[in-house]
């Protein structure tokens, strides 16, 4: 510091006699550092937000030394859950965040924390305009800004029920995979095939559901039963009924809005409270319940994707078959 | 008495004549080193934040002011655009794009909303506290912290945008996270925020107060039905906290939001180029600069000012030193007799004009000391002035 202040009371001494040259250098930007920033430091950890998302990623990266994370809200979290500190700070540090796109936005946490945006991945982005399911909410009807009375449509997000589209959500995740860990691009593309071969086995098994319709109590279940080919009757029960509600003019309203579908079965994505089953068997609707992973986080009784779908295909089998 | 005793006893009896012209030589000399230490100083803090930027992505419109407000967070913004260009830039593959939205102030310092990304991008390490979490945390550049007060933990409202629009939307509260190390950039003088608390700030985003929990009768009062409804007195700005966090959500499509700078890096000058290409081949409604072309340009045509003042400044020093000559020359003649009588003494002819060059010489040193004090002064404090003297021609 001293050295370099004499330096300058130096150069301070003999400016007078340079003061007249021109001041001012071109100079040229190399690219090269930038580089540094294009691929930064790589932690060989990936965050999913979704289970489905966690167990496609899960497979691909079989063999490698990348880890994958669940960062999604516990069993039971309400909608509005926001992750805490320690899961932010794992976010922060992932080489990946894989998720869905605005197409199908899951998680809705995710606007309210900070993210590395240029890590995310948006898995949907593959998908055709018509491939997305846009559900429009006949019921909530309000008024605000200088369009009048109208109701938001909003996008279907369980993309992964079906399997096509998990399929193409696979693929999405091996790409982004391979251009961070660009060595392991073999790999991937092995657990790929692996994966793919598991997926198309399941789109098969859809294509042999029996004709029919159904009832869903919400369109989270849509992509399965447009997977399985089957006209689908959806509710907006995303908060289920309450009994009081039900009794004074929610029955009326649910018979209204089944009574032109041919189904006489309902499936649930959540367990319904032993009341509603009950009145709803009473009314000749039996209820299924079904997974749709709609809360992100891992599967009961430790089942896994797979088998989850598996036993999901079972119950829509069994109660097209009554 | 030697002569240079004779020198200096003769300077110190005219001390009016010493005092001007060291101060001429002294004022034709300080100001243009002045001048061109700050303007190096300019050209260096400039050019180097644009070298730093590779490419920039706005709003049609004046390449200069879009390269000043995301390389300087100008209060002049370009008009925004879409938060869809990110995403279109991240598909191409070819760049990784740094979102920049910077429209409202707190306390006049610009408020920047970024991505994480930003910090990594202009290697901005944390001095204290964390890195940005939720919505409503800030990070404050060094200056910022320094000038307002503030550490991580204190509270920092934004501006209002408008005081007499009582429509207008609430100030955020926003929670200092963290204070970033001091880079001697205009990152030192921003308040920096996550690009969805922006948007909170634009109106894009917004909670809900949950009436049950309201505790304060102020607030809330039952109607007669038993329905609560929230009165007029609320709180005169916006705050996120643990208890309300969960309820912000944006309405609208992330996509359409807006941002006013989009900073692209590419990995190699071929990506560089393609990108390049694909906006001026695909976009009509944004341009992509490379800031380090336009700030070339700009310094170019400051350059050609300064050449006009390099004249000025050549002519006013021969104009000196003529001055001096003449001043010198009739001081001479009325030295004339002094002189005489010191040669009479038995002083040679060579004694006279050394004693003449030497009080010539003590007057140029005298001058070049005094300069050099100065510019060393002007050096030292040069990167501070210049870059307020940045900072504030934006604000």
């Amino acid at each position: 510091m001293a050295n370099q202040t004499a330096a300058r009371f130096v150069l301070a001494l003999i400016l007078p006699a340079l003061w007249l040259t021109p001041g001012c250098q071109r100079s040229d930007r190399n690219p090269q550092d930038n580089a540094a920033f294009s691929q930064p430091v790589r932690s060989n950890l990936v965050s999913a937000v979704s289970y489905p998302l966690y167990y496609l990623t899960g497979q691909l990266l079989e063999g490698t030394p990348v880890k994958v994370d669940l960062i999604a809200p516990p069993a039971g979290a309400s909608d509005q859950w926001t992750p805490d500190q320690q899961q932010i700070e794992t976010l922060q540090k992932s080489d990946l965040i894989i998720a869905n796109g605005p197409g199908a936005p899951f998680a809705k946490w995710m606007v309210r924390v900070s993210l590395p945006e240029s890590r995310v991945v948006p898995t949907t982005d593959n998908f055709s305009l018509e491939e997305f399911i846009m559900v429009k909410d006949h019921r909530v009807v309000h008024r605000h800004g200088p369009e009048g009375e109208h109701s938001h449509p909003f996008m279907v997000s369980e993309t992964w029920l079906d399997p096509a589209m998990a399929k193409k959500q696979a693929g999405e995740i091996a790409t982004a995979l391979a251009s961070s860990y660009p060595e392991m691009g073999d790999r991937f593309q092995q657990n790929l095939q692996q994966l793919n071969g598991s997926l198309d086995g399941l789109t098969e098994r859809f294509e042999m559901i029996p004709t029919g319709s159904v009832i869903t109590a919400t369109p989270r279940l849509k992509f399965l039963t447009r997977a399985a080919g089957l006209p689908d009757t959806h509710l907006l029960w995303f908060d289920l009924p309450e009994e009081s509600l039900w009794q004074t003019g929610g029955e009326q309203a649910f018979l209204d809005r089944v009574k032109e579908s041919g189904s006489r079965c309902i499936l649930f994505d959540t367990d319904p409270p032993n009341w509603l089953k009950e009145r709803l068997e009473q009314l000749g609707y039996p209820v299924h319940s079904l997974d749709s992973f709609s809360q992100g986080g891992l599967p009961a009784g430790g089942a896994d994707f797979m088998q989850v779908m598996e036993n999901n295909l079972q119950i829509l089998q069994d109660s097209l078959s009554r | 008495m030697s002569w240079t005793k004779l020198v200096i006893r003769y300077i110190q009896f005219h001390k009016l004549k010493t005092v001007v012209l060291v101060a001429s030589i002294f004022l034709t000399t300080f100001l243009p080193i002045t001048i061109l230490i700050l303007l190096s100083e300019f050209n260096e803090k400039i050019i180097s934040r644009a070298q730093s930027t590779p490419m920039v992505i706005g709003a049609e419109g004046s390449p200069l002011d879009l390269t000043l407000h995301a390389i300087y967070f100008s209060s002049k913004q370009p008009d925004p655009i879409r938060f869809a260009t990110i995403e279109e830039i991240r598909q191409t593959g070819w760049a990784r794009p740094v979102p920049i939205y910077s429209r409202y102030t707190a306390r006049q310092f610009p408020i920047v909303g970024t991505s994480l990304d930003y910090f990594q991008f202009r290697n901005l390490p944390l001095a204290e506290g964390e890195s940005l979490s939720r919505l409503g945390d800030c990070v404050l550049g060094s200056e910022v912290a320094r000038q307002l007060q503030l550490g991580p933990g204190d509270r920092l409202l934004s501006d209002p945008e408008n005081i007499l629009d009582l429509a207008g939307h609430y100030p955020l509260k926003m929670l200092v996270r963290g204070v970033l190390e001091p880079s001697s950039t205009p990152d030192d003088w921003g308040v920096f925020v996550d690009l969805k608390t922006s948007w909170v700030i634009e109106g894009l985003g917004h909670g809900h107060q949950n009436l049950e929990e309201e505790t304060d009768d102020l607030k809330v009062e039952v109607r007669s039905d038993g329905t609560l409804q929230a009165t007029a007195a609320v709180l005169p700005y916006m705050e996120i906290t643990d208890n309300n966090i969960d309820s912000f959500h944006f309405h609208g499509e992330t996509a359409d939001f807006p941002i006013t700078a989009v900073i692209a890096v590419a990995p190699d000058e071929k990506n560089e180029t393609l990108l390049m290409g694909h906006f001026q081949v695909v976009d009509n409604e944004t341009q992509l600069v490379q800031p380090v072309v336009v700030i070339d340009e700009l310094m170019s045509l400051v350059f050609q000012v300064k050449k006009f003042f390099d004249l000025n400044a050549v002519l006013i020093a021969l104009a000196t030193l003529f001055l001096l000559i003449l001043v010198l020359v009739l001081s001479q003649r009325l030295r004339m007799r002094e002189m005489q009588t010191m040669f009479k003494l038995g002083c040679s002819r060579g004694t006279i004009l050394r004693l003449q060059f030497s009080e010539i010489a003590i007057l140029f040193l005298v001058s070049s000391v005094l300069v050099a004090l100065a510019v060393w002064g002007v050096w030292l404090m040069a990167g501070n002035v210049v870059q307020s003297l940045l900072i504030g021609s934006q604000g």
